[in-house]
């Protein structure tokens, strides 16, 4: 009842074309990037501006209907997965740029616009928005601030997080929050890191400020090959270890460079074990004195080939075959399962292997793709979804590899979010007294539990539900493994 | 070096028993920013003796420590790995832990280009106002997983719990640092200062005081030479310059009046009389001032302007949520109750 009457509302509110109801428009919309969970919203909004976005809010808030907040839908743990009861609010149309400062070196934004089209409007004045995930062509700024999104440049540059100044946000109760602002600091607390991967949960995020960083005079791209996971990992910690942050670290195992080889031809070679991509970026001499370094680090950590790349379309070539190893992944199997742990860098080596191992215990597909210099893995495991007994054992799988994450001190996300997918692992990365802290804070700004319910933080109901059935008589999974 | 103890058990016990006995606590490190924001409600809740490296990965880049850890050991620690905090807190009389650097969110010159704390806190472990302990974050580079409160509590003041220790990530130091005076007008100052914002450029932290430029360049030997060599009639100068402006020791800041910090927007030139008066960090975007001489109204556009001290900070304008969020995390009002009201 309550849902009919806020659809009326919203349909009384919005112009037509910002409503949509029928199953043919709103069928598009029933799941993002994770595919393997759909559910056809009853009603989808489309704001043409932020007074659209709190207007809805204030329906949903007035009937107690819930919200999912969405940008472009292309988030890979289903944040954006619609409610069977709720509004699905699409921010699409909120897809200007609102402002560019090419003094401070800003851009003020609304949550629509692509990543990359903030890069592509400032590249004439030698500007551009630093974090650059793999989508970058098309999903929202919005939705990277909500999950805090990463890119192969962040080990230099930072994440979304690191390269945010201002947010607007709208509550459910009708309130406008401004946080931060166009400088580095604000007075009282600063909000911002709250509501950087949120996922939705706490407000909408209607209006963002990013910092845009100069670009780098002189760039160049090394590719290391190795015979062995392991030497690859080691060259990870050396160049770490040697005082260079470089703008990217990249590392791809066989499966995964002989699929983007395959699909892109970036002449990765074929029969590397593993492949190292290195960029440096900066002044002239920076980069040469870099390059000298690595190059050395790689040959004494067993490269046993190394090429590189200064011309952009040398590099862009490089990168284009690591930007394109999930749909390169996908033409290998029928389906994949994207995971996204992340790990103290020394033990890449370790959990590699301990990767095969499950891999081939459970019988399927690994093949891995990941930011070496963060420590940031994305195994992607192979599957058939037409095949529920493989599916099943793809999921276990997934839920081993993060379990084994967490043993090494690590996270169960570092990128994609936790969304519906990840609730379970969350229950071995979290305490009792912590999930409830984490849901007393989303209370402060959804005092009616009615943004994004379900998703990220797992009820303590849920946790003891699952704990029954993974810990097997208090023994934690590989103890072999050091523990901190 | 002050040796390695883990004081957590009390620390906690302390706040369990400040809930039963209805007491108020007031948290506190070395007290060396008691000017800056000092709680006088509650009995006093010491973090000094809860000190010691708890792990330093050089390899990884981070570093977990006790809230009590002096900034000096820390700074000593990750120097014998060529290693830094790069946000560079200050330690007001050579002092402070890194508890009060978390809590207070102050950063030293070099803000603009290597960030402030909240950057580098990769997690959190603490003891909320229910008396439980809790970790947030972790100590890798990424981590998702939950709402990110450990960066949440830098700058916060201790309202929303004690703080037990930290993880950070640290930098590797630059190969080489020099310092560079030179002697401008403020108007030409500025051109150069947005500049080392809108381009690729080796400095790392400046600073314009009575018409002298101070620009630091780091980088390899290269990078730095070439690009003191891009600044004609530039006199080299120590480079302890920054460590004095960063502690406030500085000749500048030794004055009885009351020292006022005003922040600007990127990119907005602050409007100012070329004297002595006031002393601009960050690009331009901070400004320190003394009341009498230093009009801070005068200075522009301007983000915020107000007295170097917390403890009277006005009510902020999301105090509604400011409020229950400090019911979320301390329903009793144990924690520094008198700040950030
Ligand atoms: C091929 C591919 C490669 C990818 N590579 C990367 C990568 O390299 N790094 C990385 O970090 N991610 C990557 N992703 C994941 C995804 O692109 C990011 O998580 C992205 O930030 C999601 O943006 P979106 O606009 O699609 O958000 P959506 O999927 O629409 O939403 C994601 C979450 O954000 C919330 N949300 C969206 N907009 C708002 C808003 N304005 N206010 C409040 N909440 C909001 C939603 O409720 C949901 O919880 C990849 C995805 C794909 C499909």
């Amino acid at each position: 009842m309550s849902l009919e009457f806020a659809i009326e509302l919203i349909k009384s509110t919005l112009p037509r074309d910002c409503v949509l109801t029928d199953a043919t428009a709103t069928t598009p919309f029933e799941t993002d990037g994770l595919t393997a969970y759909r559910q056809r919203p009853p009603v989808v909004a489309l704001p043409r501006d932020t007074n659209d976005v709190r207007q809805v809010l204030r329906i949903c808030h007035e009937t107690g209907v819930p919200v999912v907040t969405r940008g472009a839908g292309t988030g890979l743990s289903g944040g954006a997965l619609p409610l069977e009861n709720g509004v699905l609010l699409v921010l699409t149309k909120m897809n200007r740029i609102l402002e560019v400062d090419e003094t401070g070196c800003t851009a003020t934004v609304q949550p629509g616009v692509t990543n990359l089209s903030i890069s592509d409007a400032v590249a004439d004045k030698g500007l551009y928005y630093a974090p650059d995930p793999s989508s970058q062509i098309a999903c929202s700024i919005g939705g990277n601030v909500a999950e805090n999104a990463g890119g192969v440049h962040c080990l230099k540059y930072g994440l979304t997080l690191h390269n945010v100044l201002g947010l607007k946000v709208q509550t459910i109760e009708g309130d406008e929050l401004t946080l931060g602002g166009n400088g580095y600091e604000s007075s009282g607390i600063e909000l911002i890191p709250l509501f950087v991967g949120s996922e939705g949960m706490l407000g909408v995020v209607t209006e963002i400020t990013v910092k845009l960083l100069p670009s780098p005079p002189c760039k160049e791209v090394l590719l290391g090959a190795f015979d062995d996971v392991e030497s690859a990992g080691e060259c990870v910690a050396a160049i770490i270890a040697r005082g260079v942050v470089p703008a990217g670290l990249e590392m791809m195992d066989a499966l995964a460079i002989q699929a983007a080889e395959d699909f892109v031809h970036a002449g990765y070679p074929r029969d590397a074990a593993t492949i190292l991509l290195c960029e440096v970026d900066g002044t002239k001499e920076q980069v040469r004195s870099d390059v000298t370094l690595i190059r050395q680090l790689m040959e004494t950590n067993g490269a046993v080939n190394i090429r590189s790349a200064s011309e952009p379309d040398e590099r862009d070539l490089l990168w284009q075959g690591r930007k394109a190893a999930f749909p390169a992944v996908g033409r290998i199997s029928p389906d994949y399962y994207c995971m996204d742990g992340t790990i103290p860098r020394r033990f890449l080596g370790k959990i590699l292997s301990s990767i095969a191992l499950l891999a081939a215990k459970h019988e399927l597909r690994v093949a891995n793709v990941f930011h070496a210099g963060d420590g940031n893995l994305h195994p992607l495991i192979l599957y058939d979804a037409s095949d529920d007994e493989q599916l099943h054992r793809a999921e276990r799988l997934g839920v081993e590899i993060l379990e084994l994450c967490v043993a090494v001190g690590g996270t169960v996300t570092g990128e994609h979010g936790v969304g519906v997918e990840k609730l379970d692992p969350m229950c071995s990365q979290f305490s009792t007294p912590e999930l409830e802290q984490f849901f007393r804070l989303k209370e402060v700004f959804d005092t009616s539990g009615l943004m994004n319910p379900g998703k990220a933080i797992p009820t303590l109901a849920h946790c003891s539900e699952i704990k029954g059935m993974h810990v097997h008589g208090g023994k934690l999974p590989f103890p072999e493994l050091d523990r901190f | 070096m002050t040796q390695p103890f883990d004081d957590s058990q009390r620390l906690l016990d302390s706040v369990k028993q400040a809930v039963a006995q209805k007491r108020q606590l007031s948290i506190l490190g070395h007290g060396t920013k008691a000017h800056y924001a000092r709680s006088t409600h509650g009995d006093a809740l010491q973090s000094r003796d809860h000190v010691g490296v708890i792990e330093y990965q050089p390899d990884e880049l981070t570093i977990s420590v006790r809230a009590g850890t002096p900034l000096t050991v820390i700074a000593e620690t990750l120097d014998q790995h060529n290693q830094m905090l790069a946000c560079d807190p200050p330690r007001f009389f050579g002092g402070g832990t890194i508890g009060g650097a978390v809590a207070s969110g102050l950063s030293g010159p070099g803000r603009p280009w290597y960030g402030n704390l909240r950057d580098a806190v990769l997690g959190v472990e603490m003891i909320n106002g229910l008396g439980e302990r809790l970790t947030f974050g972790g100590s890798v580079m990424k981590n998702v997983a939950g709402f990110d409160i450990s960066r949440m509590m830098v700058g916060s003041l201790g309202v929303f719990g004690v703080i037990l220790s930290v993880n950070l990530r640290v930098h590797p130091k630059p190969e080489i640092e020099r310092t560079i005076s030179l002697d401008l007008n403020w108007d030409d100052a500025w051109s150069v200062l947005c500049e080392t914002i809108a381009k690729p450029t080796a400095v790392t932290a400046t600073c314009y005081w009575s018409g002298s430029l101070y620009l630091r360049l780091a980088g390899n030997r290269a990078s730095v030479e070439e690009a003191c060599s891009s600044f004609p009639s530039n006199t080299e100068i120590e480079n302890d310059v920054w460590v004095h402006l960063r502690d406030h020791e500085h000749s500048f800041f030794q004055s009885s009046e009351e020292l006022r910090r005003t922040w600007l927007g990127r990119g907005l030139q602050p409007q100012i009389e070329n004297d002595e008066s006031n002393l601009i960090e960050w690009a331009g975007a901070q400004v320190w001032s003394f009341k009498v001489h230093g009009d801070s109204a005068a200075l522009g556009q301007r983000i915020s302007s107000e007295p170097f001290n917390r403890s009277s900070a006005a009510p902020s304008t999301e105090s509604k949520y400011m409020r229950r969020l400090r019911r979320a995390f301390d329903p009793h009002q144990l924690f520094n109750s008198d700040l950030l009201l």
